[in-house]
């Protein structure tokens, strides 16, 4: 008796209690079994319970390659060489002779695919071609005719395709089960490709899933289009006043929104792109780094208006380690430097009226450079959340003083900085500056006047919580009205004093480390 | 401690449900049929047994036979050899009335008897027997390879099979030549 003799509901059974893989080998047994199975209905095949699958075209080896794997971390790997006219299946090479290889593989695919009745959790579409010199012309029609006969949708969490354009995506996309697709990917094979979504947008597995990604420009796609994904990676050329608005209200309503993944990105050319097609042209995706948007508030009136109605707590972290303003006669400086000492100035032009940043001046026409620098500092400020290593105002002019003032008072946030320097010439240029500095924070205090004979009262800066808190303080002036007792809780001092009394002279006397110079 | 109250507890309910089925054997004595394979000897079963078989329960439930018409007509499984319908006699007996096991390992190992008793029980319609038979035939080729599955299961190549229907056809072929041949003379 030879097995293949069996009457059919003897041989479903035995089909029934072997596994996938035993059944794809029962195939290569003989002529009567592979017909057998191949005649089988999907719903009598063991389940293949395969955990990824990916199809790639190989254009530098001429290769179709396609891979699963398994349940307990086993892996399959098909190459369909072109040059060789084979098919490479675990160390076996078989000569495929006249057939066309992309027809095998596709064959194999849709075999292995009937199997499959649990869902993948990732499956990879890597089958893009050039479209000048197609290796594999008709590897995606074929795949999707594929589909089409095997009348049974894709189930997988995560997909990934990468293709080239619409059409590319939609030879897939289709085919996959909306309802159990969660993560969609979409790649293109560089970033700068702009690719139309109308279509893909349209479709229920994008309606369906959870999460985006898309690694190129993004065309034709509305806020409405991607509003229902909670996690959104998405290149746009153009971004609408209106989508602005959406993601305002989104960020302000949302308290868990993590904003540190939201970024819009400018390209260098961003100017140049503005000039071309107007002010909103950007390119902007999800995900903030600090700088960035500060020149983003320069792109358009819509994306100012955008970072500037943010909450400060939705704004990245400049992480600024230095910020130092400084005023001469004929100018205003603001420098700000990172941790790596790498940096950013710009430079106020009292004469020409400008504003000069990054080897660009602009023109101011008819605000005062203190406006003007003030209000960048206070945008600075904005975004800078971690403490300053060292903060420098030189603010002299008495006009800056109280502007500096006002918008301190305004920002309602304290300088987080740990080494703050203050040049003024008056207790009112210190008072301006040394309140709005975070007590916590401040570990060392110095304060400049123009020139060291200078005698400044001091009654009012003793009282401050920000000097009381203070570990160090250096003062290159006569401090008037101070008394012993307000100094003495600092580990270092330097002050000059106009008058000391033999009691004060005394105590300190008694304190080690002491250098009193009379 | 537990474990005993356990199996007291367990046991206890086990009493009243054999005790109906004993007291109810007396009121309707239980009926037997006869049954026999190639080899012809009769094989006493309980209808209880029988009930596995799809097949002999459908007959017997029209027929209505007394125990000497039963005795006098015994079922003919003549496609059946008798070793493996004492094996199903068997099988019935030992479930006969029990709710069948996840897993029968007593069945044979031989590939021979395995494949005939699949058979036998595919046509006398045991479902559960079947079962374990089916999954016992596919665990014999488990992880191994198209060759090997060949050599176990003893299936010819698609080659050696090719040549083997040839061959076949030849030696038909020839026999009827020699036929008519031999028609022709006699005709002569």
């Amino acid at each position: 008796m030879i097995i293949t003799e069996m009457p059919e509901p003897v041989l479903d059974k035995i089909i029934e209690f072997s596994d996938f893989k035993a059944v794809l080998t029962l195939r290569q047994v003989c002529r009567d079994f592979l017909n057998f199975i191949d005649d089988l209905n999907d719903s009598k095949l063991p389940d293949s319970k395969l955990l990824t699958f990916g199809i790639r075209s190989d254009y530098t080896e001429n290769n179709v390659i396609v891979c699963f794997m398994g349940p307990d971390d086993s892996f399959y790997r098909f190459v369909y060489s072109e040059v060789e006219k084979s098919r490479s299946f675990n160390g076996k090479t078989t000569n495929l002779k006249d057939e066309d290889i992309v027809d095998v593989a596709i064959r194999d695919l849709e075999r292995i695919l009937k199997f499959q009745k649990s869902t993948f959790q990732w499956s990879c579409f890597n089958i893009h071609q050039l479209f000048r010199r197609p290796k594999f012309p008709n590897l995606e029609v074929k795949l999707s005719n594929m589909f089409r006969k095997l009348n049974r949708k894709i189930k997988t969490e995560i997909l990934d395709i990468m293709a080239y354009s619409q059409v590319g995506f939609m030879s897939i996309l289709p085919f996959v089960d909306p309802e159990t697709l969660k993560r969609l990917r979409l790649f293109s094979m560089n970033k700068t490709v702009r690719i139309e979504m109308n279509e893909i947008a349209e479709t229920e597995q994008w309606k369906n899933a959870k999460s985006i990604y898309c690694y190129f420009y993004a065309l034709k796609v509305t806020v409405d289009d991607i509003c229902h994904f909670s996690n959104v990676f998405i290149k746009m050329l153009y971004i609408s006043a209106r989508v602005l608005d959406f993601l305002r209200e989104t960020i302000t309503s949302c308290s868990n929104i993590d904003f540190s993944r939201f970024k819009f990105e400018i390209p260098n050319e961003n100017e140049e792109m503005s000039n071309l097609w107007g002010h909103a042209f950007i390119t902007a995706y999800l995900g903030f780094t600090n700088y960035s948007c500060l020149t983003l508030r320069q792109v358009s009136r819509d994306l100012r208006n955008f970072i500037d109605d943010l909450k400060d707590s939705k704004l990245p972290d400049s992480e600024f380690s230095t910020i130092e303003m400084g005023k001469d006669d004929i100018s205003i400086r603001l420098t700000f430097q990172y941790p790596d000492y790498s940096q950013h100035q710009f430079v106020y032009s009292e004469i020409e009226n400008s504003r000069s940043f990054n080897g660009k001046t602009t023109n101011l026409e008819d605000e005062y450079i203190v406006d003007v620098a003030i209000r960048d500092l206070e945008h600075i400020l904005k975004f800078q959340k971690s403490t300053l290593r060292w903060t420098y105002f030189d603010i002299v002019d008495p006009n800056l003083q109280v502007k500096l003032s006002n918008m301190l008072t305004k920002l309602n946030r304290k300088i987080k900085t740990e080494i703050l320097d203050i040049k003024s010439g008056s207790l009112s240029g210190f008072m301006s500056i040394l309140p709005f500095a975070d007590p916590e924070t401040l570990e060392s205090l110095k304060l400049f006047s123009l020139n060291e004979d200078v005698r400044i009262e001091m009654d009012e800066v003793v009282k401050t919580e920000q000097w009381r808190n203070a570990e160090s303080i250096y003062c290159n002036f006569y401090a008037l009205n101070m008394k012993i007792e307000d100094i003495y809780h600092f580990s270092t001092v330097f002050m000059k004093m106009r008058h000391i009394s033999a009691r004060d002279l005394d105590i300190l006397k008694k304190v080690p480390n002491t250098k009193i110079e009379l | 401690m537990s474990s005993t109250e356990q199996g007291t507890s367990s046991a206890a309910p086990a009493e009243p449900t054999t005790a109906p089925e004993s007291a109810a054997a007396p009121e309707v004595p239980e009926s037997f049929y006869y049954v026999h394979g190639k080899d012809k000897v009769v094989h006493k079963v309980s209808a209880g047994a029988l009930q596995h078989s799809a097949l002999i329960h459908g007959m017997i439930s029209n027929l209505g036979y007394t125990e000497e018409q039963a005795k006098a007509n015994p079922f003919p499984f003549e496609n059946i050899d008798g070793d493996i319908l004492q094996m199903v006699v068997d099988w019935c007996n030992q479930h006969k009335g029990k709710p069948t096991p996840p897993e029968d390992t007593n069945l044979p190992k031989q590939k021979e008897k395995l494949f005939d008793l699949v058979l036998a029980v595919n046509y006398l319609e045991i479902k559960e027997l079947l079962t374990y038979c089916c999954k016992q035939v596919a665990m014999m080729v488990k992880g191994k390879s198209p060759e090997e599955i060949r050599e176990i299961w003893m299936i010819p190549t698609d080659a050696e099979d090719e040549a083997a229907e040839k061959e076949a056809k030849k030696r038909a072929g020839k026999e009827a030549a020699g036929e008519t041949a031999a028609a022709a003379g006699d005709a002569k």
